[in-house]
């Protein structure tokens, strides 16, 4: 995987924070009235979507570094996946 | 004789359902929220999903909202079965192409700004309106553009269906209200049995 890559300023991933910000925000807004609510459950529903995105990173990246330990390699996938069930548990 | 507990359990509002204000955010997301009262909410709502529809738009060289018109023979027949029990046989031209262009299912709900496309499915092949806007282009087309632009031609496709289909959720909180109503609005008193001081 080429992380210079990943990081430059064409690539189309960070396309996705706008994604979610807008999402976070047109679906609290359709919940509540108030602007603090609105504007603590986007909070609330970006900061969830953002952690799912990266613990789906953190395993992809475990399974494709090749050329990383395999320690490594298995401490990224096991954050990822643990971080993916923790997300289960958290309001 | 009514029961004690008759007096102390608030009853929930009934919600009423602004048909007007939903169909004015169907045709513009949150014009029907303006049109409430809600401005900053209608604000916001135009503004985050026309900017998602219309900057997916742009990522797709504005060709990536269009309802072609060449499904033909069995492409327009649908027969619905529930198990082994056919529920319906029928031929739909309309639903054969929608069936070929599903992402066209979630823009629509963007509004008015997806009529475009509809007004070149109804138009001769031969004619042209609007300019071309959101005529379906050829498959050559299609092609070139889907290897060339790559992740951004998919990307922005994502962005115009997701804008169509969030503002499904911004027409019902222009019908009903949000989800969640503020805790004065949310109960009224119970009414009291006749004869009984408030």
């Amino acid at each position: 995987m080429n992380l210079p890559a990943l990081f430059a300023i064409h690539n189309i991933y960070w396309q996705l924070p706008i994604l979610i910000v807008v999402v976070s925000l047109v679906y609290s807004a359709t919940r509540f009235d108030r602007w603090d609510m609105i504007i603590k459950e986007a909070l609330r529903w970006g900061l969830r979507m953002g952690l799912f995105l990266f613990g789906i990173v953190l395993i992809l990246l475990g399974l494709s570094l090749d050329d990383w330990t395999m320690t490594w390699r298995a401490g990224l996938t096991i954050s990822g996946i643990g971080l993916e069930i923790g997300l289960l548990f958290i309001k | 004789m009514s029961s004690a507990t008759d007096t102390k359990q608030p009853q929930p509002a009934k919600r009423h359902f602004a048909l007007e204000a939903a169909f004015l955010s169907f045709l513009m997301p949150g014009l029907g929220q303006i049109y409430q009262g809600r401005i900053g909410k209608g604000l916001l709502f135009m503004a985050c999903l026309y900017g998602m529809f219309f900057y997916g738009m742009y990522m797709g060289k504005w060709k990536n909202v269009y309802l072609p018109t060449d499904a033909e023979g069995e492409q327009t027949h649908f027969v619905v079965k529930l198990r082994n029990w056919e529920i319906a046989d029928f031929k739909s031209k309309f639903l054969g192409n929608l069936w070929n262009r599903m992402p066209y299912a979630g823009q629509f709900w963007i509004g008015i700004a997806a009529w475009p496309a509809l007004v070149h499915y109804y138009t001769p092949a031969d004619q042209e309106r609007l300019g071309g806007f959101q005529k379906t282009p050829s498959n050559e087309e299609l092609n070139d553009l889907q290897r060339e632009h790559g992740k951004n031609w998919d990307l922005g496709l994502v962005y115009t269906i997701v804008a169509g289909v969030l503002n499904i959720l911004v027409i019902y909180d222009a019908l009903a209200g949000p989800a969640f109503r503020p805790e004065s609005e949310a109960h009224t008193p119970a009414r009291q049995p006749e004869g009984v001081a408030a």
